[in-house]
């Protein structure tokens, strides 16, 4: 079905491209709105990156891969956004990250709260990293792909963004406060 | 690893949860741009036409005269090529441990730990395994020791890693360095002495030089982020780096080089960048003349660049019908060829082996790495010591192969959750 919509969608066919955007923009704003925490700048990275998909669309070759097309659009359109917000935004400094011993109950706390503030600490890369690997369940090499960045990298940027989240919640932890926003990257 | 695991399925719960409000609203008016923005042509990512004659006219009767000129062409062709001939053969041989070399073993990293692979049979043995996350392991120039990336705490990884040095049959194992923030980036000296890396502070890229003893750890501020580290070949005067601009106040990207001991910054780079992705994956040749990089821009299709060290000159290696583009350059031990990924119009890539000169697009080798959710992707990718072949790393199928540099089929090396993949040079 799906596939007949792509392929209809590179012959120019926009009601079927309506479909294929409709069926995947609820999706697609998640994903944004994860990586960016700013509802406006998210559906700009979606409209940019649907708009892109619509013009560059005769151009895939194999449309089974449109889903995976299309994520890797919006990543790059996320990025693209975070980078023109931060020409507009002071970042605030940062405190060191560094835990040397790491508790027993760090890990498996899961407030819903402490995962917010460890996840809005990470820059947009790093948050992009995490939401194509868990919440759009890419594996790692298509992240990589997705990314444009080697497959080490991949590794090395969630094993570092997870690191991070974890090394928040332990620091969330022991002061007993919340954490100053801003990026860490 | 309990813990770790429930921190990341509470992750990915929380991650649905969070998002689970968003209702867009903005449908409407992506439609109604895309209704007004028109399709590029199937045929525009094509970045070059080749004419090809379908007709073949019918060969002329040659009179005596053509004959003579055609015989008089031979002469001067046989000549020219007995001059390349005799060029080529008294070129100087790059002195070791670079130029081809003998194959020695293959190391590997799985599963946290560091195995030694039978390139013939695909048998792995372990080399190092202990209860931490080993892997990267990477054979020195002269193939006597090798490295390794081994977390310096079982649980956080905020704690970063350690560089572990060990002889090539995985004895004397030590690590040279505490637990470094953001460590992912490793280059041997080309005589084996020192080691230089990539640690990360605040995201920022910094070189630091080691010692393989573990003594004289220090950094090299060259005021910028930086990434892609090399020593330049073939006795390490310099390392070259790609000068990263992060933030609006760093300058812009580029390709340097600075003395091991931190003097002598120096641009390679002789073009203004594209943008901040621009002057990526930064090879150096083994005779350290030539540097290779990925160009980039907002809507330039990636292109494989050289710049030669002598002359500043830069060049564009020449890209194949139906490449969308080309990125990710490494060279032969003779330094003569080039390995690089040739991308296409579904995001899937193949390995391509080119010469250096530009005279051709090169030759495609092993499968296509299609990307999708059970495709396969090319990953790590390097030439063997003898030049003969490209180990290449297809991760999503979890298989090494090694495929010739003449395009004939490749075998599969080894199987298995792999990942990057080092030979051992051993002396010609």
């Amino acid at each position: 079905m799906q596939r007949d919509l792509v392929e209809r969608a590179r012959r120019g066919d926009h009601d079927a491209f309506a479909e294929l955007a409709g069926a995947a923009i609820s999706r697609l704003d998640s994903a944004a709105w994860l990586i960016l925490r700013d509802p406006e700048q998210a559906a700009d990275a979606v409209q940019n990156a649907l708009v892109r998909a619509w013009r560059d669309l005769p151009t895939l070759r194999d449309p089974a891969k449109f889903d995976a097309w299309l994520h890797r659009l919006l990543v790059r359109s996320c990025i693209d956004e975070a980078r023109r917000l931060r020409r507009h935004r002071i970042d605030l400094e940062l405190t060191a990250l560094d835990v040397p011993v790491l508790a027993d109950h760090v890990s498996t706390i899961a407030d819903r709260d402490q995962l917010e503030r460890g996840f809005v600490r990470l820059d947009p890369e790093m948050r992009a990293v995490i939401v194509l690997h868990h919440y759009l369940d890419l594996a790692l090499p298509e992240v990589a792909v997705t990314l444009g960045i080697p497959i080490g990298t991949a590794k090395s940027r969630l094993h570092r963004a997870l690191g991070l989240m974890r090394a928040a919640l332990e620091a969330d932890a022991r002061t007993g406060t919340g954490i100053a926003e801003g990026p860490v990257s | 690893m309990t813990a770790i695991h429930d921190f990341e399925r509470n992750l990915g719960a929380w991650l649905r949860e969070d998002s689970e409000h968003r209702v867009p609203d903005h449908l409407e008016a992506v439609l109604v741009r895309t209704i007004a923005t028109r399709q590029r042509p199937w045929w525009s990512s094509l970045r070059r036409w080749l004419p090809v004659d379908v007709a073949t006219p019918r060969a002329p009767r040659l009179s005596a005269g053509a004959w003579r000129a055609i015989v008089a062409i031979a002469v001067v062709a046989l000549l020219i090529a007995a001059l390349i001939a005799l060029a080529v053969g008294s070129r100087p041989k790059l002195p070791a441990p670079f130029g081809p070399a003998r194959n020695g073993v293959l190391l590997t990293s799985a599963d946290g730990d560091i195995f030694r692979v039978n390139p013939t049979t695909g048998d792995r043995t372990p080399l190092i395994a202990s209860s931490l996350n080993e892997f990267g392991p990477t054979f020195s120039r002269d193939g006597t020791k090798f490295l390794f990336l081994q977390a310096a705490d079982p649980i956080l990884s905020s704690a970063g890693l350690r560089l572990v040095v060990a002889n090539a049959d995985g004895s004397d194992v030590r690590a040279i360095t505490p637990g470094v923030d953001g460590l992912d980036w490793v280059d041997w000296s080309p005589d084996g002495t020192r080691i230089a890396f990539l640690s990360r502070e605040l995201g920022r890229g910094r070189i630091n030089i080691v010692n393989v003893d573990g003594t004289g750890l220090h950094p090299l501020d060259v005021g910028r982020p930086v990434n892609q580290l090399s020593w330049l070949p073939p006795d390490g005067p310099e390392i070259v780096f790609r000068g990263e601009q992060q933030i609006d106040h760093d300058p812009p990207v580029g390709i340097f080089a600075v003395r091991p001991d931190g003097s002598g910054l120096r641009p390679i780079s002789t073009r203004q960048p594209h943008d901040r992705n621009d002057f990526n994956d930064v090879a150096v040749s083994p005779d350290g003349r030539l540097v290779a990089y990925r160009a980039a821009g907002p809507d330039e299709p990636f292109s494989v660049h050289l710049i030669d060290l002598q002359t500043g000159k830069d060049r564009v290696l020449p890209s194949a019908p139906g490449s969308t583009g080309e990125g990710g350059p490494g060279f032969s031990p003779d330094g003569r060829s080039i390995v690089y990924l040739r991308w296409f119009d579904d995001a899937s890539t193949q390995l391509v082996v080119a010469p250096v000169d530009g005279s051709n697009v090169g030759i495609a080798i092993g499968p296509h790495g299609p990307f999708g959710p059970d495709g396969p992707s090319i990953n790590n990718y390097i030439f063997t010591p003898d030049g003969t072949a490209v180990l290449a790393n297809y991760d999503a199928e979890k298989v090494d192969r090694l495929l010739p540099v003449d395009g004939s089929p490749g075998v599969v090396v080894a199987r298995g959750q792999l990942a990057f993949g080092s030979f051992q040079r051993l002396a010609p």
